[in-house]
């Protein structure tokens, strides 16, 4: 017969008119039971509004005492565990409170047995050993049809196949390479791709050059600081400088042709987790939550500090027309700031608070000016798009897990996110229609970080599982033949 | 307690969320002992390792259990250092052929975690229905009907809760309950995909046909094209002039990337420092036969999945019974004590551990001697 149990469900649920009885109740309902429920207790010595706190449940086994029902309404915070309260608790624990302040009586080992057996016999319990406040019972389940969003977390859930390729896409890498003693950390930005071809990775307190063309593996620094660590790498435009931040609050500057260090520049007051280059200037973001600017011409490199982050600072990037520098944090925000130093305390132009989660993923468009893409953390998980010029969010949409990297690829115009819990794949999406063109699956722990090579046709991604995978997922058609820079300059004089 | 409640929170991407949730004292200790050195994680690790290979009662599952609990809280990123998954492919390897635990709710629990993290979780859910591990257990069922579901296969899944009735699986009430909170949610997902509209179509964007011919591109070494989408004719007379025409296909070097055009120079001089001392470590090269970082390796197709390598295990493990009853080679030091968790144990270690135990005990008996002079 209960089949037809089912059956009567999915006619009173579809007809949209029957009042809603499993839902959690509406929000007017929830006022006025609560009002109801506390006038009561006006002995409790906890207000109303801590509802967490305020009971206690001694944990006794006389049977009858779990039985008590609710006074106040279950269903109002539907993950959360309200216990069962329960008036005689609240002298007890009025009781206990004040027992506390009152001298210790001495008395013979003989009376004080026997007065501990008349006070177990009378109260039920030994109130010597009972809690003031204690969280005991079962806990209460979520109500009939509740959704929990953060189920996703736990386990790896399988994402639903129908994405079109319209191209060939391996999915296997095309190379691994071995990164032992990675610091896995989500704030750090471990691993660049400069534009003569060198990928350059931080392993602990070793920062290591990658030749791509040659294959050449190349120890520039070791920290020697004792438990010092690296904490970003980030390559100037032209591919020629390579800035390091260190645990130890530094900034330095290293020359890779001569393979030689520059400058070591300071400041800051805590790790320097994220770097971003514009030119000659050179911004760095720390874990205090400063940016500062740096210009790496003069010796007096600091040229100003931009304050906009609570907490630390673990995406920084300069637009490619140097107009914007985008800054993510530990705090949820994402601030926008004006390329132009005009005075010395800069407010942002722009600051988006719609994440959730700590914003590292900061990506901006290359062939569209003013577009910005920006990934949120374990508890918000989306990618959102932003219009910088307008200040407005474009789209947003849900990727079931931590966004750690983005990167926009050129060749095909694609975006290419690198996620961390719980599955940790790396994912390419088409630009602008935002549909998913494919899935990278091989990696074992988080991936942390992207990087795109610059033909654009490699991606790198550095994972907790301490590889490099390389996926070359952007090769350009060979066969397309590119056009010859010499008609293009007559077209420009034509014009 | 503001001050600590900030600490978890300046790290809170490092944490891995738990289905059941995390202890905050642990979660504390565990992100202290990340910044510093973590001697006092090694040790308590030391520990349980000693313990799970003196363990002599009858219980063993109970110290893989604790321990595995403590690594799980104790290491908040999961990664590599934790071992997780090994120690879970370990747990679950050595007790398949205990009948005894095959119901245990904690033996169940820990297959459940191993299948979460497998590629492949329903092929590890019928492999444990097959051998009748945790076929009374109605989490076993629950977490089996919610691989189904996260798949879109809801009828399967009302399936296997049916399944899981039929068994008498415990507690009963509790699989009652999913079932009828996976009803609800299949009631909703139809109402709801009544109520919304379709979306308009979009313009059709180019398709790949299966199964026809690509045109192989390039003189010397054909390969096939990138672009797989085959539109009209047009198309395909223009891949057929350009492959007459002649192309300069750019120089590849050993590894396959495209030597670039001279680097440009730099557009600014920084400023450079002058440094009294040269750094501790002078830039050099890696020579790959000693130093590993950074080398390569070929990406391997991964056939050896967990599940497999408990099946080969079994099979193997047979293998060797009738082997040694053929050949008579048998191992005559205790290969399974020193190789039991993660690490390798050195006999010196078993020694000592015996040692130590030895003398608590003398201790312990010594001290009962004193007071009550009549002891044996």
């Amino acid at each position: 017969m209960s089949h037809f149990g089912f059956e009567n469900d999915i006619h009173s649920v579809l007809k949209l008119d029957m009042p809603i009885t499993n839902a959690p109740m509406a929000r007017w309902q929830r006022k006025a039971s609560t009002s109801n429920s506390t006038n009561p207790n006006t002995l409790s010595p906890n207000k109303s509004a801590n509802r967490s706190l305020s009971s206690s449940k001694t944990p006794s086994k006389t049977p009858g005492k779990n039985g008590k029902t609710q006074s106040t309404p279950s269903k109002a915070g539907a993950d959360r565990f309200i216990p069962v309260r329960n008036s005689k608790q609240m002298d007890v624990a009025s009781f206990l409170l004040s027992k506390e302040n009152e001298p210790a009586e001495d008395s013979t080992s003989a009376v004080s047995s026997t007065q501990k057996a008349w006070s177990v016999t009378l109260n039920g319990c030994d109130l010597e050993e009972a809690k003031i406040l204690h969280l005991g019972g079962k806990p209460l389940n979520a109500p009939e049809g509740y959704q929990n969003n953060l189920k996703v977390l736990y386990s790896q859930t399988p994402t639903p196949a129908s994405m079109k390729k319209t191209r060939y896409i391996s999915t296997h890498p095309e190379r691994i390479l071995d990164a032992p003693e990675l610091r896995n950390d989500f704030y750090l930005n471990l691993m660049d791709w400069g534009r003569q071809n060198y990928l350059a990775v931080a392993l602990a307190e070793h920062v290591y050059l990658w030749d791509a063309s040659q294959g050449d593996i190349v120890l520039l620094k070791k920290m020697e600081e004792e438990n010092g660590y690296i904490c970003s790498v980030s390559w100037s435009r032209d591919g020629n400088f390579l800035a390091v931040g260190t645990s130890d609050c530094k900034v330095e500057l290293w020359d890779v042709q001569y393979q030689k260090r520059l400058r070591s520049m300071d400041g800051h007051r805590a790790r320097v987790g994220c770097l971003s280059w514009n030119d000659h200037i050179l911004s760095s973001g720390s874990r205090s939550g400063l940016i500062h600017q740096h210009d790496v011409r003069v010796a007096d490199h600091h040229l100003s500090t931009l304050r906009g982050h609570a907490q630390e600072v673990c995406g920084l990037t300069w637009s490619p027309d140097g107009r914007y520098l985008a800054s993510g944090g530990n705090d949820n925000t994402v601030n926008i700031w004006s390329g132009v130093q005009s005075s010395a305390l800069q407010n942002p132009v722009h600051s988006f608070t719609e994440h959730e989660g700590a914003v590292k993923a900061l990506a901006w468009c290359p062939w569209q000016p003013s577009i910005l893409a920006t990934g949120g953390g374990t508890s918000d998980r989306h990618i959102r798009i932003w219009n910088v010029n307008s200040g407005s969010c474009i789209s947003a949409w849900d990727t079931q897990s931590q966004v750690s990297s983005l990167v926009f690829s050129p060749n095909y115009k694609e975006l290419v996110s690198g996620h961390g819990f719980s599955h940790d794949k790396v994912f390419i999406w088409k630009y602008p229609s935002l549909s998913k063109v494919t899935e990278l699956q091989g990696h074992e722990g988080r991936v942390l970080n992207l990087a795109l090579s610059p033909d654009g046709s490699t991606v790198a991604s550095l994972s907790a599982d301490e590889t490099i995978r390389l996926w070359k997922c952007f090769e350009k058609d060979p066969t397309k033949k590119a056009k010859p820079a010499a008609s293009s300059i007559i077209q420009q004089h034509i014009r | 307690m503001a001050e600590g409640e900030a600490e978890w929170e300046l790290c809170k991407e490092n944490i891995q969320p738990l289905r059941r949730g995390r202890a905050i004292s642990a979660l504390h200790q565990a992100l202290q002992q990340q910044e510093g050195s973590s001697a006092a994680l090694n040790q308590q690790k030391q520990a349980y390792e000693t313990e799970l290979r003196m363990y002599d009662g009858d219980d063993p599952l109970d110290v893989w259990d604790r321990y595995i609990k403590w690594t799980e809280q104790n290491y908040p990123q999961g990664g590599k250092e934790s071992s997780f998954s090994i120690l879970l492919e370990r747990v679950v390897m050595k007790f398949t052929e205990e009948k005894k635990y095959h119901n245990d709710a904690r033996y169940v629990d820990l297959w459940i975690r191993f299948a979460e993290g497998c590629s492949d979780p329903l092929d590890v859910y019928r492999y444990m229905q097959s051998q009748g591990i945790g076929t009374m257990q109605a989490s076993f069922y629950i977490s089996w009907s919610e691989e189904y579901e996260k798949r879109g296969n809801s009828r399967m899944a009302d399936t296997i809760f049916q399944d899981g009735l039929k068994c008498g699986a415990e507690p009963l009430d509790k699989l009652q309950q999913f079932h009828k909170a996976l009803q609800a949610r299949v009631c909703r997902q139809m109402m709801t995909s009544v109520l919304v509209q379709e979306k308009a179509d979009e313009p059709p964007e180019p398709q790949r046909i299966s199964l026809v011919e690509l045109k192989a591109k390039g003189k010397k070494k054909t390969f096939a094209p990138i672009n797989r989408v085959t539109g009209s004719s047009v198309s395909i007379l223009k891949c057929f002039f350009f492959s007459l025409l002649c192309i300069q296909l750019p120089q590849k070097s050993r590894f396959g990337h495209t030597v670039m055009a001279p680097p440009p120079k730099a557009n600014f001089q920084p400023f450079v420092e002058e440094s009294d001392q040269p750094p501790a470590v002078t830039p050099c090269k890696v020579n790959p036969a000693v130093n590993t970082v950074l080398s390569a390796r070929k990406p391997q197709r991964e056939e050896q999945t967990p599940l497999k390598r408990l099946q080969d295990r079994q099979q193997h493990m047979q293998l060797q019974q009738e082997d040694e009853s053929k050949t008579g080679v048998k191992s005559m030091y205790c290969k399974e004590l020193l190789f039991s968790g993660i690490s390798e144990f050195c006999f010196e270690e078993l020694r000592a551990e015996r040692y130590r135990q030895k003398c608590s005990r003398r201790l312990e008996t010594g001290g009962d001697a004193t007071e009550q002079p009549q002891s044996s």
